[in-house]
């Protein structure tokens, strides 16, 4: 398709503006011949591989019967986050690995399939099935982000009442603050939110940082409500489920203190915060392998898509291991090579280099496979004597992530998350904890599969001690 | 008894045992919709959805998950006397294909079941007192007064919600005369009636009849005079499923042979309509609508031309027990959506809309291309090129037909041929314009 000149993609190549485009919402026409296809399994497979559970050929099988509001209500019971699902749940990970489909010609589009009977769900009505039951108890989750917000869906559906406590002024998480707002729609999180806690905020929607509650009593966000004393927490509820989410882990690189130096989160909130039109210069280093190093390659390249120089900007991903040791998935790596990432596997940053305070470039070590180390990978060993060097004007480390201070309260693993019993989320007495603080998936149907299974977990440990 | 061992028996047996991975995964929690309950026959059904007489009602186990999965009842397959023989051929089902879909109509060359009156008997008794509030309906056949009479006695003093009697199967010759359905005779058919009548008591009969008859309402008003309580209509239609063009052996091949089967799905659904529909336009026996029901909107459809409930049988076959949550829902929102009550205000509710030939109105209707939905396929064109009054002009630029109005007479070929909605509509001209 021609770049419109009125549009702001004018100049980009196709793979850019496919990836910094929303992704079309299917026709109703293209939906009814996609549910077609389904075959409507047996032990769906696809079910099996979807975290939150989504029943999927029956919520398929209702969009075929024109029963778009119970498709809906399908997807929204299994899953509390189903308007962001809908739009960012990488559902090649998932379900659509495991269909049959894939056998005859390709697999069905579920994520595309999903979005369509969520966004139908908005306008009919559909609402979330509750229990009958109410249990009487209240339970606080630390954290209104995927996990937090699922968990309190869930516990909400079996008839228990939430206090979500969130430090921000908006609820989300990550996909309030973080997620590239190319291929995700505020409005669908907001769908969501307006679910779990339907009410207006008391100050209107412009509000922020102001101790408001939002929803119904039974199940409120207490947002730009920090929360420090965990312990406190535990005793004045019935229980408690931590989901603080993520922060960036500091690499001891010399010139990390270097203006020009932040972390790849950092750079991904700043990007939605300023839409995309932060300068990012003509030079950009980013350091890891993972999802994040990936979208902050990509929201690097889209906003020097801003720049007057019609070169753009160069973006460079740096990593230390080969290709498939890479944690990111395979379709971002590509999308971001695409969109003209410069990938540089194998080198290792040794040092970043300053001119005045601010980076100039970095020094980076070629390594080479050694034996496999605890990941199984082979662990990059230095190869003494072969240095490379990047000019560049910023650097954004994407080198992991761990859970924020708040964690420390809580005992932790060998690798610094939370430690919690794998299928409950329990980590002692009426403490629970879920999502990227317990080192899940990274995926937001990760954090609803945590946030569900923990609040089950809740709900049956209330029940036996009511 | 049975004439030789059922090999799916076993199968059944096996499968109705093993902890069932779709009850797991399906049962999730969907909202119980209320107000679907419906009154037919003195009978609260707590929703329209039944199964029909098939291989889904021919074991205990079946039909007791299916009541389990929320269908509110279910006609017990076909049973008949001690002694009857019951001489089944394998393979007995095949498909009608579209494209790449299965299924689209589905033929059976099986019959009645195997299991005799004594064993449905049995049955009833434990399905009724596990399920008292669900609606179960014995099916059944006989060839001669005492068969008749003795099964329907039996099954009504077993607690039998209603007795449906087969009048139609197309299969087999099983009726009164070989060869030909009790139910294209009126006569025979009014005879019959009356004899199950006798013996069922107080327990309502339904007769279910066949589509292939020259007047439906006849055999309707026969019904009507001998009494019984309610039509089901209407059983599968006879066919011959296809030809294997290569062997030259019709569908399905047992060994080179072959034998007509009896349609059922999608495929009959037009000619179950217009059954259900001639007869409630002629008489007010409440009807049991079957025969190509496969989603919510059929029931929908077959309630708007006059069948108070609806039996499903190849889309259970094809999809299982497990579309009633869409069969439920879909109609609760519907229902909701048009304001309405409960099922029984559907029924019926389109019959003032159909006339015979003579009384539809004469106007002037022209097709029109809507340009901004046109896709410059030329299906429209071809189709009235060929098929038509060759009105669709295709451009001699571009890719946009254009109707001329005074070759169209508005047949409305060129719609049902549109492969995207909306890109042609009818319009109606002015009463006294257009031709002659």
């Amino acid at each position: 398709m021609a770049p419109r000149r009125d549009h702001p993609s004018a100049g980009w190549t196709a793979a850019q503006a496919a990836a910094f485009a929303p992704e079309p919402a299917l026709s109703p026409d293209e939906a009814l011949a996609e549910a077609t296809r389904c075959l409507q399994c047996f032990d769906p497979p696809c079910q099996r591989h979807c975290p939150a559970g989504i029943a999927i050929p029956r919520f398929i099988r209702m969009i075929r019967s024109g029963n778009l509001g119970s498709a809906a209500e399908v997807v929204r019971s299994a899953n509390p986050l189903a308007g962001s699902c809908g739009l960012a749940c990488p559902d090649e990970q998932y379900c659509a690995a495991a269909c049959t489909r894939a056998r005859i010609d390709r697999p069905i589009a579920i994520r595309r399939l999903h979005r369509h009977a969520t966004e139908a769900g908005e306008t009919l009505g559909a609402r979330p099935v509750r229990s009958a039951e109410r249990l009487g108890c209240r339970v606080a989750v630390v954290g209104a982000g995927p996990a937090g917000l699922a968990c309190a869906g869930e516990l909400w559906r079996l008839g228990i009442d939430v206090d979500i406590h969130e430090a921000r002024a908006r609820a989300g998480g990550v996909l309030a603050h973080a997620i590239p707002a190319y291929r995700f729609a505020d409005r669908a999180l907001a769908g969501d939110v307006r679910w779990i806690a339907p009410e207006e905020r008391a100050g209107g929607a412009g509000s922020t940082r102001r101790r408001v509650a939002r929803g119904p009593a039974s199940l409120r966000i207490l947002d730009g409500r920090p929360v420090r004393d965990l312990a406190a927490l535990a005793a004045r509820y019935d229980a408690l489920y931590v989901a603080p989410g993520a922060v960036a882990r500091q690499p001891a690189l010399p010139g990390a203190e270097l203006r020009g130096v932040s972390s790849a989160l950092e750079f991904l909130e700043r990007c939605r915060r300023r839409n995309y039109r932060n300068p990012v210069g003509r030079s950009v280093v980013v350091i890891g392998g993972g999802n994040v190093a990936v979208d902050a390659a990509m929201a690097a390249v889209r906003c020097g898509l801003n720049g007057s120089d019609a070169a753009g900007t160069a973006v460079h991903l740096v990593y230390r291991r080969e290709r498939a040791a890479m944690p990111a998935w395979d379709r971002e790596i590509r999308e971001a090579e695409r969109v003209g990432v410069q990938l540089h596997l194998q080198v290792a940053p040794i040092a970043i280099e300053g001119d005045r305070g601010r980076v100039a470039g970095i020094r980076l070590q070629r390594t080479r496979p050694g034996a496999p180390d605890r990941s199984g990978r082979p662990r990059p060993v230095a190869v003494p004597g072969d240095e490379l060097a990047l000019a560049c004007d910023r650097v954004l480390l994407a080198t992991g992530l761990e859970p924020p201070a708040l964690a420390d309260q809580l005992p932790r693993s060998r690798a610094r998350w939370i430690r919690v019993q794998p299928a409950t989320g329990l980590v002692r007495d009426n403490v629970y904890a879920g999502g990227d603080a317990v080192g899940s998936d990274q995926t937001i149907v990760a954090a609803v599969r945590d946030g569900k299974a923990a609040a089950r977990a809740i709900a049956a440990r209330l029940r036996r001690s009511r | 008894m049975s004439s030789r061992p059922d090999p799916g028996a076993a199968a059944r047996r096996r499968i109705a045992g093993a902890p069932d991975p779709e009850r797991r995964f399906e049962q999730a929690d969907l909202y119980e919709y209320p107000g679907l309950a419906t009154d037919f026959c003195g009978l609260r059904f707590v929703n329209p959805f039944l199964l029909a007489a098939s291989p889904c009602t021919d074991e205990l186990a079946m039909v007791e998950r299916a009541f389990e999965m929320g269908w509110a009842g279910a006609v017990l397959k076909t049973t008949s006397r001690e002694g009857t023989r019951v001489d089944l051929a394998y393979p007995m089902m095949s498909s009608l294909d579209h494209g790449d879909q299965r299924l689209v109509g589905m033929g059976n060359i099986d019959l009645i079941s195997r299991h005799h009156a004594g064993e449905v008997v049995r049955r009833v008794r434990r399905l009724k007192r596990r399920f008292p509030d669900r609606v179960v309906i014995a099916s059944m056949m006989g060839a001669s007064r005492d068969d008749w009479q003795d099964v329907a006695s039996r099954l009504a003093a077993a607690g039998a919600d209603m007795i449906e009697c087969s009048f139609s199967c197309p299969q087999g010759s099983m009726g009164e005369d070989a060869g030909k359905m009790l139910a294209q005779s009126p006569d025979a058919t009014e005879r019959v009636a009356r004899w199950v009548k006798e013996a069922a008591g107080s327990v309502p009969v339904a007769i279910k009849i066949t589509p292939q008859v020259t007047d439906i309402v006849a055999v309707a008003r026969a019904l009507e005079r001998a009494g019984v309580d309610a039509i089901t209509a209407s059983n599968s239609v006879p066919a011959l499923m296809g030809v294997d063009i290569e062997t030259f052996v019709p569908r399905p091949a047992l060994r080179g042979l072959s034998t007509y089967s009896g349609l059922t799905g999608p495929a009959i659904k037009p000619i179950t309509l217009r059954t259900i529909a001639e007869i409630a336009r002629h008489v007010s026996l409440p009807i049991l609508g079957t025969g190509g029901a496969g989603d919510w909107r059929d029931a929908v459809e077959f309630m708007l031309v006059g069948a108070g409930v609806v039996q499903y049988c190849t889309a259970p076959m094809h999809h299982g027990f497990r579309i009633i949550d869409d069969l439920t829902s879909g109609l609760s929102r519907y229902l909701t959506r048009k304001e309405l009550a409960s099922p029984a205000a559907l029924v019926g509710r389109s019959l003032p809309h159909l006339v015979d030939h003579d009384a539809l109105p004469r106007r002037e209707v022209r097709s029109r291309v809507v340009a901004e939905r046109c896709i410059g396929c030329g299906l429209c064109h071809v189709a009235c090129r060929d098929g038509g009054h060759e009105a669709v002009r295709w451009p001699a630029d571009g890719r946009l037909p254009e109707v001329d109005p005074e070759l169209c007479v508005g047949c409305g070929l060129c719609l049902t041929v549109a492969p995207v909605a909306g890109c042609l509509e009818l319009v109606e001209l002015p009463a006294t314009g257009g031709r002659p």
